[in-house]
């Protein structure tokens, strides 16, 4: 027995079936073109400082020191710094955060306490860098009387990407299978040997990618190394020897931070290249470690 | 060893507080009250910027972040998503610079009493910095809603267009909340960005065209002159430098809950 429709309720149900038809193909427009809208915004923004700045960029622009007031020459100095910042907030960050993630993933537990340390970390991870500056101000620079130098800036962008580093160790800790770490226990090895020679290993490029991507954007952060690290401009060499690390270090956040208040002492063609060596530098470090991760990713799918 | 690692962490978050404490609390009392009084036009400050970059990020990353994981190809997906990441972690300075020499002139050309620092510019750049943050988060979010619940509704008869507005948006509502609140705390925590283009000009104040002054870019002025540690300046940056943790923290915990209860949901 069939359900009998009438002709005017059919072509009513039709009419309104075209219409949601046609309102959802008006909003999937809309959609598309907020999507459009974002990707053309963000791009024509890395696009612009691109264009303004590549021509500037050429190998004398890299290696050479600043000359007549930074009105030509170089940006070599706030390189060499820049980077001398990062591996050493690597250097510092690597132990502690890996031990930290160790800690978290391995012995840890699922106290009350433990998470409460653990809501903290996402807290911390998410805290402004200048709140990190400050502290860094007030212990580093002042109570431990390291005065503003290269090593109260190290502890200080440790100290921020530390959360970060945390974070992305435990993870990877806990993204290796559970049969390898029992297969170690079950052959005799103890916590301590199957963690060192299991465990690790297998997390190592995970680690690895928290610890590059958390420094990556540290050595990007303007507002800690102003309050801890920074000179304005370095025109001199760079002496390898421990006293450098009591001194203050020009780099590149800063170096920008100041050119504006020059007043348009510095040309724009000069501003817009070393934004360019800067962005240049910390995405390249970045995708690196996603083209790393990606990589690990897929070769455990495989396996 | 191992110790180590959690002394480290504790130690953070023990100093890390009681340092503020004692800092903005015991020292200060005198002028406290003066300060807090005198923190208004900043908090000021940093809303209006804050309040203009969530206008424009989060209805376009929400929107971008729908066709996403809605409508795209999952091969054009894989390429956008990692960009997005990385886009994320363009240094903020860089913004900064973009805000002083394009848009300012360019709103100037369009509203001619703009001043050359000024809150707009400031919140305009602040909001497609943290675009690509609320994209790539309202994504994860979207992505977490099952998908028996999308195939439900489709075998009701709803168009995608009904699905995405009436079932996959409400069930992933939590998660994109906690996108937005993680995305406006760092939109409040944006130090550069706003120093360079908004302006230091403490000023209570909601006209955008005006030059203002947020929280962090008070903490970089004073802090660029050799303040002497123990003045009274020294110790506004504190002050500060509290409040700011304070709204930041409050809100990244806020966004903790609304994730632990969206989560609870589904498991």
């Amino acid at each position: 027995m069939a359900t009998v429709i009438d002709k005017a309720k059919r072509e009513g149900l039709e009419a309104r079936d075209a219409q949601r038809a046609r309102s959802s193909r008006r909003y999937l427009g809309l959609l598309t073109g907020a999507a459009v809208v974002t990707f053309l915004l963000i791009v024509g923004i890395i696009g612009t400082i691109l264009i303004k700045g590549l021509p500037s960029i050429n190998w004398a622009f890299l290696s050479d020191l600043p000359r007549e007031g930074m009105t030509a020459g170089g940006i070599w100095p706030m390189i060499r710094g820049s980077l001398l910042l990062m591996f050493g907030t690597m250097l510092v960050v690597l132990p502690v955060g890996v031990l930290g993630g160790i800690y978290m993933a391995e012995y840890a537990g699922e106290s009350r306490f433990v998470g409460l340390i653990r809501s903290s970390l996402v807290s911390l991870a998410a805290t402004p860098s200048i709140v990190y500056g400050l502290f860094g101000l007030a212990v580093f620079v002042l109570a431990w009387k390291l005065g503003t130098s290269l090593m109260a800036g190290w502890l200080t962008l440790a100290l921020f990407s530390l959360p970060v580093v945390i974070i992305t160790t435990e993870s990877a800790i806990r993204a290796v299978p559970e049969s390898l770490v029992e297969g170690g226990l079950a052959l005799g090895l103890s916590k301590g040997q199957t963690i060192r020679k299991i465990v690790l290993p297998n997390a190592a490029s995970g680690i690895a990618t928290g610890i590059v991507l958390s420094t990556g954007r540290a050595a990007g952060e303007a507002p800690p190394i102003l309050l801890t690290a920074g000179i304005y401009y370095s025109t001199g060499q760079l002496e390898m020897n421990l006293e450098t690390l009591r001194k203050p270090v020009a780099n590149l956040p800063y170096h920008l931070a100041e050119g504006y208040r020059q007043g348009g002492v510095i040309p724009e063609s000069i501003i817009w290249g070393t934004c360019v060596v800067l962005m240049g530098l910390v995405l390249l470090i970045n995708l690196g470690a996603i083209l790393v991760r990606a990589r690990s990713r897929a070769r455990s799918l495989q396996s | 060893m191992f110790i180590l690692g959690t002394e480290t962490v504790r130690f953070f978050q023990l100093s890390g507080v009681s340092v503020w404490d004692f800092l903005t609390g015991t020292k200060w009392t005198p002028t406290f009250a003066d300060a807090h009084f005198g923190i208004l036009p900043l908090v000021a400050g940093t809303a209006l910027i804050t309040v203009g970059a969530a206008v424009i990020a989060l209805p376009l990353g929400l929107a971008a972040a729908v066709f996403l994981s809605e409508y795209a190809d999952p091969r054009l997906r894989r390429i956008l998503k990692p960009v997005l990441e990385v886009l994320a972690g363009v240094p903020t300075v860089v913004y900064g610079f973009f805000a002083l020499l394009h848009i300012t002139p360019l709103l100037r050309s369009i509203f001619p009493d703009v001043q050359v620092f000024n809150a707009a510019s400031g919140a305009i750049v602040v909001g497609v910095m943290i675009l690509p943050l609320v994209t790539s988060l309202c994504d994860d979010a979207l992505n977490a809603v099952p998908r028996a619940l999308r195939e439900g509704g489709l075998a009701m008869g709803s168009t995608s267009y009904e699905v995405t507005r009436q079932i996959v948006i409400p069930a992933g509502l939590s998660g994109i909340m906690a996108a937005f609140i993680l995305a406006v705390s760092r939109a409040v925590g944006e130090t550069m960005a706003v120093t360079l283009a908004a302006g230091s000009t403490p000023k209570l104040t909601w006209n955008p065209t005006e030059s203002i002054q947020t929280m962090t870019a008070y903490i970089v002025q004073i802090s660029k002159g050799d303040t002497p540690a123990g003045s009274r300046e020294y110790l506004t940056l504190f002050a500060v430098g509290a409040v700011l943790f304070a709204i930041t923290f409050g809100l990244n915990i806020l966004a903790k809950v609304l994730v632990k209860r969206y989560r609870m949901v589904y498991s």
